[in-house]
This record gives C-alpha cells, sequence and structure tokens, in this order.
C-alpha cells in the first residue's frame, strides 16, 4: 500500500472516529494548530471535519436535554468528578495491587507523582509534547469525565490515557536503553 | 500528515500478530460472541424496531453513534438475527485491529520509530481493560486511542 491510500483509509478512520462518540472529538482542535504549524492540508480535512461532527453531537446533546433526562451536565453530580477521575485512573495504574500504596486516594496521588515527573522530564527536551500530548489528555480527561452518565465516569474513559502513558515509559526505556 | 509506506506481506504478518494477541486474550468472545448493554438494549432494538433510514441517524444517550448505529442496521438488514453478536464481535474486532495498525504505521509526535509505536500497539491489545473488549459501543474508545496517535 502506498502512501496515498493509507492517507485515505486514515482520513475515513477518523471520519468514523468523530461521528462515534465525543472522546476523539476533542483531539480534533489540535489538528488545527498542527495545520497552523505545519501548513499540511490534510490536517485542516480532519479539522473540518471535526467540526461537522461537533455540530452533529450538539444536536444529539440538545435532543437529548429537551427529553428531559438529566443525567448528563448536571451540576448537582459535580461532586463525583474526583471521584470518578481516581477510578478512571487507579484500574490501569494499580499502585495497590503492587502492594505499593494502601488505598485508592494514595494510588491517585502516586499517579500524579508519577506522570508529573514522566512529563518534566519529556517537556524539559521538547516542549511541542504539552501541546500536542499533555494538553489533549488533559482536555480529553476532563471533558469525557464531565459528560459522563452522572459524572461517575468508569475505567474505559482512562483507555487512551493508559497508552499514552504507557508510549513515555516506552521512550523512557529506550533513552535509558541508548544511554 | 505521515503515513509510512507498507508492503502487503507485512501489513498481513501485522495484522496476523494482533489478531492472534486479541483472540488469546479471551477465545470465547470470538468463538461464541455474546451482545453488550446497549448494543441490544438500545442499537440492535431500534435497527429491529425503526426504519433504516431513521435507525442509522437516531441520537442515543445524548450523542450521535455512527459506527454502533451502522453496525446494528447491518446485522438487522443483511443476516439472520442469530448471527447479530457475532457481526458486532467481528466488526469490533475489525475497529480494534484498524487501530492497532493505524498506531504501528503512524510517525506520530510522540513516536517516532516503528520499534517505539510496535511495542505501543502491543500495549494496546495487553492493556485493553474486559470493558473495552470486542464491543461496539465501547469502540468510540479504541477510535480516541486511534485519533490521540495520528
Amino acid at each position: 500500500m502506498n502512501g496515498k491510500s493509507l492517507q485515505t483509509i486514515h482520513l475515513i478512520y477518523l471520519a468514523m472516529a468523530f461521528l462515534t462518540g465525543i472522546p476523539s472529538l476533542l483531539f480534533a482542535p489540535f489538528f488545527l494548530i498542527r495545520y497552523s504549524r505545519e501548513r499540511d492540508r490534510s490536517y485542516l480535512i480532519v479539522f473540518c471535519m471535526g467540526t461537522i461532527a461537533f455540530f452533529i453531537h450538539l444536536l444529539a446533546f440538545i435532543d437529548y436535554l429537551s427529553s428531559g433526562d438529566n443525567n448528563r451536565l448536571n451540576l448537582d453530580h459535580v461532586t463525583n468528578i474526583f471521584y470518578s477521575l481516581v477510578e478512571s485512573l487507579t484500574v490501569t495504574f494499580d499502585f495497590t495491587h503492587l502492594q505499593i500504596s494502601v488505598n485508592k486516594y494514595l494510588d491517585i496521588v502516586l499517579f500524579l507523582v508519577f506522570i508529573s515527573t514522566l512529563t518534566t522530564y519529556f517537556l524539559k527536551e521538547r516542549r511541542e509534547l504539552f501541546i500536542y500530548v499533555l494538553f489533549p489528555l488533559i482536555l480529553y480527561l476532563i471533558v469525557t469525565l464531565t459528560l459522563s452518565i452522572r459524572m461517575t465516569g468508569g475505567e474505559r474513559y482512562a483507555f487512551p490515557v493508559t497508552i499514552a502513558v504507557y508510549s513515555a515509559l516506552v521512550l523512557l526505556c529506550k533513552r535509558y536503553h541508548s544511554e | 500528515m505521515d503515513t509510512l509506506f507498507v508492503k502487503k506481506n507485512i501489513l498481513i504478518i501485522l495484522l496476523s500478530l494482533a489478531a492472534c494477541l486479541i483472540f488469546i486474550r479471551e477465545p470465547l468472545f470470538l468463538l461464541e460472541p455474546r451482545i453488550w448493554a446497549e448494543e441490544g438494549r438500545i442499537y440492535l432494538s431500534r435497527a429491529l424496531a425503526e426504519e433504516p433510514v431513521s435507525a442509522l441517524f437516531s441520537f442515543n444517550l445524548g450523542y450521535y453513534s455512527f459506527f454502533n448505529s451502522f453496525i446494528a442496521f447491518i446485522a438487522v438488514e443483511f443476516f439472520p438475527i442469530k448471527y447479530a453478536a457475532y457481526v458486532t464481535t467481528y466488526s469490533s474486532l475489525f475497529i480494534q485491529l484498524a487501530t492497532f495498525l493505524l498506531i504501528v504505521l503512524t510517525p506520530s509526535k510522540l513516536l517516532a520509530t516503528f520499534e517505539e509505536r510496535f511495542l505501543v500497539g502491543i500495549a494496546l491489545i495487553i492493556l485493553g481493560t474486559p470493558e473495552i473488549w470486542l464491543t461496539t459501543i465501547n469502540m468510540q474508545f479504541w477510535l480516541a486511542t486511534g485519533a490521540f496517535f495520528c
């Protein structure tokens, strides 16, 4: 397969991603940033697809609110966000399972220390990672958890974050090996 | 957007490896597929009860989910209903494999070399929690992971 056919498949994949639920849509604005920096038209196409998908999801959300269901974006549930953040992030980084921590709240503190160390290490050399990696992930996590039913989240919400953290670990191991 | 030129035999090897790993994690999902939660309660029910166009473009749970609606439509319109679980499970397998390939074959800001991307692709299959495993309703999280690495 050549680069062009792969790129077409790429665009079809992203179009389907944007039209299937909210999570992928949260990465769409960052394609505009990439377009402004790299002037690659395919990023602009992706951003436009994301914009169209945004309005479709907005219609769906208005339709949902008008049905009288108030399980999403209800401020009464805002206190659940911290708990759902803990629940989402401690599924795949379970320090209690490794017998390092004793409860889930210590788990999240250890997770945040671990992430901060990793982030500081990488941002020192490549500041652009803040725009392309860290900021999109933080935005993704906060918005998806806020929009989840009763703001309770769930382990599935942490999947992209888990894979991103694993990627950072792979890079770290490679760096250690090469040094 | 950067993509790698890839030979067909490498593509087949990568796909076979990913498919084997997915099968090994839980063979029963592929041998005796199931219908999971809203997959049946919402998407298949609507596809059975409503006109195809209406079911395909319906909004559920506050957002639009093209993949779920489309697969439910395919399952109801083109296959006997007893095979609906096979259609939903194997279409989810298709998305999981596509996400794996996308990550492995796309140089990203985070992962520059094939070696790094391959390791993360394997992690995608190993670290996926049971909740998001081979169900159409949770494919949105696989698609989001793919979109993040583009």
